[in-house]
């Protein structure tokens, strides 16, 4: 009887056109909007080469050491900028058709830099015209001194350029050693696809909910035919529960492979660990829909609304209308997250991603089971021994 | 009078998704509104680090220090938590300040930086700033000594270089308010849309429909009237979002570029409606106008760039985004945006991308018209 019963569920789901399009595709075409939406942030997010403009009046074409730098930094592998040589009123249209991010315009000896909003590149323009102007007052200070310690140490045969090559060499010649101890993985945009597994395991709440309704005396005709059978009870929900988590794995399985072959999406190393994650999340899902369907008397309307409601409530909370929230809820109220299922599924796969460590990993399962332990343990105490009087 | 009341009465029973819309609308705006306020002048960017200091109170450790708590923001985040930190962008970049810091930039030797960062711009600049001081004080080690040094070196570090800024535009109220504006596409869509639709496919429904079609009332006329409510339905709620607007930001609403954006909205309010009447021809079945209506408005939302800025979209996706109406008003809100001449030279591809959207308009108007055409034989 038992599988007489799962082999209906099972059919029964599918066929529910509406309940698959929301656990199966939804996601999918969620999945897809991100990848077009969000696969140029991060390298936008990078350091680039961009352009300026540089006034070419006759002060600009006097100035020998800003030639020399402004055309070292415009040109090769690690260039800072692209530069166009042009006249005032040029740059200014360039500036104003926002082709360039700013221009200098040599006045005297020092440029002035002419923007049209604040902006990072902005800055590291100014940061670079400044270095080249601590260039020039490190050179006056250390020449000046050098020769004041060739004179005091009596010799008088000073060979005043001698003195500036080498000190220039010194200058480009001390580099900083820098050692980088950062995580390779730093790809945040990733989190928007783990909270969409996230949502797709509480869409499964659906199914759950939809299974145990067919079997709820109280929700329709289908209900009151099979509590009337001389089927135990505990068969019927056992296989509605099982039919519907099978099926929620399935969408899940399917969100997880298209995520991975289609759209690359980077899940770590650790694979056996990820389809624990989904299996554990899939089941919190429908364990939540188990339990708004047995403890909620209503019609099914509201109980999907309910569903959705909480499903998507949870799914903001753990970042998926941006990712900043997760981590400042993280931050400042830890408790929310640590009680949010949504959150544990999504922090699961953060960590795997993230961190070389499991602890936080297993916590998060530990987390999922006792979640879905406890939903269906007071779903069992709601639905056990539910008794009709024939009026 | 009766079919306004039934429809208001629909629309009362969906209140709870135009809430729902308008209250992300509000949300989101607001999450993206910067500390910053008006800024004229030039500012230069800050990014956010962290400073570990490891070496014992030292001047030119001191003088360092100070140096990074000029050009960014120190914040104060505990040990454990700085990977989460970096992951989340919270802060940009992590120094490590050795123990031997300053004993080895004071004998020649170059200190080695561990550093952790997010990679992005914000952290290459902080290496430019570390590295150009460590650079100076390389140097000038040899010349001076103790508070001479650091002084020196702080001083010359901050060659301070004017920077002119051209736009006397408020670039920061503006860009928040373009960011409402885009989103307000998805609250016309997932919101409004929805209820229209919804509000058609109630009438619709066959039975409804058959009584409707067999009384005495003048079936033009009832028609125009549904017609007329469901505008009457969403040019209240455009009202709403254009006070919610004024509320939000008074300062940029009475001026020209305000005004251009209301307008913008205006015509792309216009589009909304023909798309909602468009789906409630299309499918009576309630819980189909909730998925057609989640896709078309997510869909047109991440693909012009109403969720994303449209200059983080790869250019294929504004290639494909072009076919859709949400497209056309999303450059117009970001012309908007830059505009501070209203000259015709200026004004002309707004003009352009408002044609387009009545071009729209009535695209789906004719689609409308043929569909419910067929149907009806």
């Amino acid at each position: 009887m038992f599988f007489h019963n799962l082999k209906y569920t099972l059919k029964t789901i599918f066929k529910n056109k509406l309940l698959i399009f929301w656990t199966f595709a939804f996601p999918i075409i969620l999945g897809l909007f991100f990848n077009m939406a969000f696969s140029d942030i991060e390298s936008d997010e990078k350091l680039k080469v961009f352009d300026i403009a540089v006034v070419n009046n006759e002060n600009f074409k006097n100035n020998t050491l800003y030639k020399e730098i402004i055309e070292e930094l415009s040109s090769g592998k690690d260039k800072v900028f692209n530069v166009k040589y042009t006249s005032l009123e040029d740059s200014e249209n360039l500036l104003k058709d926002d082709k360039i991010e700013g221009y200098l315009n040599f006045k005297s000896d020092t440029p002035n830099i002419i923007v049209k909003k604040s902006g990072i590149n902005q800055t590291i323009l100014k940061s670079v015209i400044e270095e080249i102007e601590i260039r020039k007052n490190v050179l006056n200070d250390v020449v000046e001194k050098q020769v004041k310690i060739e004179i005091e140490s009596g010799n008088y045969d000073i060979n005043t350029e001698e003195i500036v090559n080498n000190i220039l060499i010194r200058i480009d010649d001390e580099v900083v050693k820098f050692n980088n101890k950062s995580n390779s993985n730093l790809s945040y945009m990733t989190i928007e696809y783990y909270t969409l597994i996230a949502m797709a395991c509480m869409y499964s709440a659906m199914i759950g909910l939809t299974a145990i309704n067919q079997s709820l005396p109280n929700m329709g005709s289908i209900g009151k035919r099979s509590s009337i059978t001389p089927t135990k009870k505990s068969v019927i929900v056992l296989s509605k529960a099982i039919g519907s988590y099978i099926i929620s794995t399935l969408g899940i399985a399917l969100l997880i492979l298209f995520l991975k072959f289609l759209l690359k999406i980077d899940f770590g190393s650790k694979m056996l660990y990820v389809v624990i994650l989904a299996l554990t999340g899939s089941l919190a899902g429908t364990s939540m829909g188990i339990l708004i369907s047995s403890i909620i008397k209503a019609k099914e309307g509201t109980k999907v609304g309910i569903t959705i409601a909480v499903s998507m409530f949870l799914s903001v909370l753990s970042g998926m209308m941006g990712v900043t929230l997760k981590y400042v809820i993280d931050k400042n109220v830890p408790i929310v997250n640590l009680i949010n299922p949504n959150n544990m599924i999504t922090d699961g796969f953060y960590t795997l991603y993230y961190y070389d460590t499991l602890n936080r990993y297993w916590m998060n399962i530990a987390s999922l089971i006792i979640f879905s332990f406890i939903c269906l343990l007071i779903s069992l105490i709601s639905i056990r021994r539910d008794k009709y009087d024939s009026i | 009078m009766t079919v306004f009341k039934t429809i208001l009465k629909i629309i009362n029973k969906l209140k709870g998704m135009i809430i729902l819309y308008t209250v992300m609308l509000v949300s989101i705006t607001l999450l993206n509104q910067t500390s910053n306020t008006n800024v004229t002048n030039f500012e230069e960017s800050k990014p956010d680090i962290l400073i570990v200091n490891k070496d014992t109170n030292d001047k030119l450790t001191n003088g360092f220090i100070k140096y990074l708590k000029k050009h960014s923001n120190v914040k104060k985040i505990k040990e454990d938590k700085i990977d989460d930190a970096i992951f989340y962008r919270d802060i940009n970049y992590v120094v490590y300040i050795p123990d031997s810091f300053s004993s080895d930039i004071l004998n020649g030797k170059k200190p080695i930086i561990d550093y952790k960062a997010s990679g992005d711009y914000y952290s290459s600049y902080t290496q430019m700033l570390i590295e150009k001081y460590i650079k100076i004080a390389l140097i000038y080690k040899d010349y001076y000594k103790d508070d001479e040094l650091v002084n020196k070196i702080n001083k010359t570090v901050e060659s301070n270089i004017k920077v002119e800024m051209t736009t006397k535009l408020d670039t920061n109220a503006l860009n928040i308010t373009t960011v409402f504006f885009n989103f307000l596409n998805y609250a016309f869509l997932a919101g409004c849309v929805y209820s229209i639709s919804m509000v058609l496919s109630i009438l619709k429904e066959k039975n409804v429909y058959k009584r409707t079609i067999i009384s005495s009332y003048n079936f033009k006329k009832y028609n125009s009237i549904v017609l007329l409510t469901n505008f009457f339905v969403i040019f209240a709620m455009y009202i709403i979002y254009m006070i919610l607007s004024i509320i939000l930001f008074k300062k940029i609403m009475f001026t020209t570029n305000g005004i251009m954006f209301m307008i913008n909205s205006f015509i792309f309010m216009l589009c909304a409606l023909s798309i909602g009447f468009l789906i409630g021809n299309i499918t009576q079945n309630k819980n189909a106008i909730g998925g057609i209506v989640n896709v078309v408005a997510l869909g047109t939302s991440f693909l012009c760039g109403c969720f994303v800025p449209i200059e983080y979209l790869p250019d294929y996706v504004i290639n494909i985004s072009k076919i859709l109406p949400t497209h056309y008003f999303v450059m117009n809100n970001e012309l908007i945006k830059t505009l501070e001449v209203f000259d015709y030279k200026n004004i002309k591809p707004l003009i352009q991308n408002s044609l387009v959207l009545i071009g729209f308009t009535i695209g789906f108007i004719i689609l409308t018209k043929l569909l419910s055409k067929k149907k009806n034989i």
